[in-house]
């Protein structure tokens, strides 16, 4: 997210703190590879989030610009099947291509699992993200009735977070191996695995057996003894997401 | 480009076969570069290395067949691309198109002499052996 | 470290020298039956003989089409195209792509092998009729390479089938999968199948 808004080094600004405004159109035109971000698209977009927030207040929570320019929904999990549906019908939205679907495991947080759909509209050329949460038990509805290309992305979702899909086609495993038991994409799931090491012995076949590595992975400390952003020294996590008020009066 | 009557039938090919044939230094040597190297060509000689290997070069053929190495009668058809020597190897592999001997590599005094690869010989090539305890180590009877 | 090995220099081997002056070169051309190639020039008896040059045949005769079962599983599949492509020609080498994994004797692993792809692996090397010989390209089939330490990735390709050549590379450029083929034809040339046979 950091690398869309304008670094902090220009010049005669070396300690200047990180203020919400849009970038300067100076800095912009110094920096032809940072993004320029769409001054109408943006408010196009962020009046459909108000007007998305409107229609379907019970499942939006919230509204937000994720980068600059990137609108993100973030909706209640019971909310899943009337926002998509909502906005692939929609006539003045018609996000009718599912890009993908993914997740995100935040262990720290009571929901630990966020499921993002990623929406982009043909007719309109934008994206929009949903993004809903659940935890461990929790299942969500599956998309698949609204938009059929979510099956396999909810298959992954599922294998690799274990996230499970109400009224799903055909909710199994699809990237791991056969036998394989666990979430791999989870934090607590280590990178090496557990019982994954498989070799052809006088069974005359594969097996498996506890994973013992000859060297186990080392981390290696390869920062730079420089701070890399102090400008953004004190920024939290959710710096960057600028959320959109819902009341017209206080346009962002 | 006129094309005369040799080109038409092809006779200017048997022409330049014969010169290569003289230059080689005969049907009999000719003969034998077939075999070792399934080529028949000539090229100026570049250079030599203490292993024996010669350099050819000739630019009227494209770009990768233009340079190429002789390895000695000793060797016979046992050459392997690894027995050219590191000097070499840069010329041959148009890395640059300085030959040693304009630009000869300055030795260091800790440079071992170059050896082929011999990582096929089971007698000679290097194998790894474990060096710490064994997982399974054997019942001693006491 | 700095042991160079000095084992018994055979006809077909060059002696090098310790020091930097000119070496000490061994007769020029071999002659007689070493004119041939052969590695096989001490038989004492005439029923050697004869094996020697039956092996001499059929080491020939394998070595100089060699058809590889392609097991192009990632990146490196795409370099073992480059090495069917014109400038690296295989073709000249008597390599041809067979589909069927009945039809070849070589197979290269070229690419991860991942937890799910082993036993498909090891089936289709059972598969193959007997004189075969396996070609591990690339880190990720010589040992893992760059996912070994992944949860889903079997850390070499020799943890499921003997492996004969390792080519190292990530890719291995063509050239070097073209020498490490030229080295597996070294490798069958000394083999000695019909000389065992005769011996026991």
């Amino acid at each position: 997210m950091l690398r869309r808004l304008v670094p902090f080094a220009t010049r005669g600004s070396a300690a200047a703190p990180f203020s919400s405004a849009a970038p300067t159109e100076a800095a912009q035109e110094k920096k032809p590879t940072i993004w320029k971000i769409d001054e109408k698209k943006r408010d196009k977009l962020a009046n459909f989030g108000r007007y998305a927030a409107q229609c379907l207040p019970k499942f939006v929570q919230q509204v937000q610009f994720a980068a600059g320019d990137e609108l993100e929904l973030l909706i209640h999990p019971t909310g899943v099947i009337p926002v998509l549906s909502f906005l692939k019908g929609n006539h003045s939205a018609q996000f009718t291509n599912l890009t993908f679907i993914c997740g995100v495991d935040v262990p720290a947080r009571q929901n630990r699992f966020e499921v993002v759909y990623s929406l982009y509209s043909v007719r309109f050329n934008a994206r929009i993200r949903v993004r809903t949460y659940t935890d461990e038990v929790a299942p969500i509805d599956s998309a698949t009735p609204v938009f059929k290309g979510a099956n396999w992305f909810e298959r992954e979702v599922y294998d690799m977070y274990g996230v499970w899909f109400n009224n799903h086609p055909d909710l199994r495993r699809i990237l791991t191996d056969y036998g394989f038991e666990g979430h791999p994409f989870r934090k607590d799931f280590p990178l090496s695995g557990y019982n994954e090491v498989r070799y052809d012995p006088e069974l005359k076949r594969i097996v498996y057996e506890p994973s013992e590595l000859a060297q186990e992975f080392r981390k290696f400390d390869l920062e730079s003894p420089w701070e890399q952003f102090p400008a953004f020294r004190n920024e939290s996590m959710s710096a960057a997401y600028e959320k959109i008020e819902l009341n017209p009066t206080e346009k962002k | 480009y006129q094309m005369g009557v040799k080109e038409l039938l092809g006779l200017d090919k048997l022409a330049k076969l014969a010169t290569t044939v003289q230059k080689i230094g005969g049907l009999r040597a000719a003969l034998k570069q077939r075999y070792l190297m399934d080529v028949t060509r000539t090229g100026t000689l570049v250079g030599e290395d203490k292993f024996g290997n010669k350099y050819f070069e000739d630019n009227s053929y494209f770009m990768p067949r233009n340079r190429w190495v002789v390895y000695p009668d000793r060797v016979w058809l046992d050459y392997d691309a690894t027995q050219v020597a590191p000097e070499w190897h840069r010329w041959l592999h148009h890395i640059s198109d300085e030959t040693p001997t304009t630009n000869p590599p300055k030795n260091e005094k800790w440079v071992l002499t170059h050896e082929e690869n011999s990582s096929i010989f089971p007698d000679k090539k290097y194998t790894p052996y474990a060096t710490g305890r064994t997982k399974i180590q054997g019942w001693k009877p006491q | 470290m700095l042991s160079r090995v000095a084992g018994a220099p055979t006809a077909a081997l060059a002696r090098l020298a310790s020091t930097q002056a000119t070496p000490a070169l061994s007769s020029e051309a071999p002659k007689g039956m070493g004119k041939t190639g052969t590695p096989f020039l001490n038989t004492s008896s005439a029923g050697e003989y004869a094996v020697a040059r039956l092996d001499d045949v059929m080491n020939m005769a394998q070595r100089t089409s060699i058809w590889p079962l392609t097991f192009g599983l990632a990146c490196c599949a795409v370099e073992m195209m480059h090495f069917a492509a014109p400038r690296y020609d295989m073709d000249r080498y008597g390599v041809v792509f067979r589909a069927s994994p009945r039809q070849c004797d070589l197979i290269f692993v070229a690419g991860t092998v991942t937890n799910k792809m082993a036993p498909a692996l090891r089936r289709v090397y059972d598969q193959m009729p007997e004189a075969k010989w396996v070609i591990s390209m690339g880190s990720c089939a010589n040992g893992g390479g760059y996912y070994h330490y992944a949860y889903s990735v079997l850390r070499g390709a020799d943890r499921v089938i003997p492996v004969d050549i390792y080519v190292p590379g990530c890719p291995p450029t063509a050239e070097a999968l073209l020498y490490g083929v030229l080295q597996l034809q070294k490798k069958i040339k000394r083999k000695r199948e019909a000389q065992l046979w005769y011996r026991r």
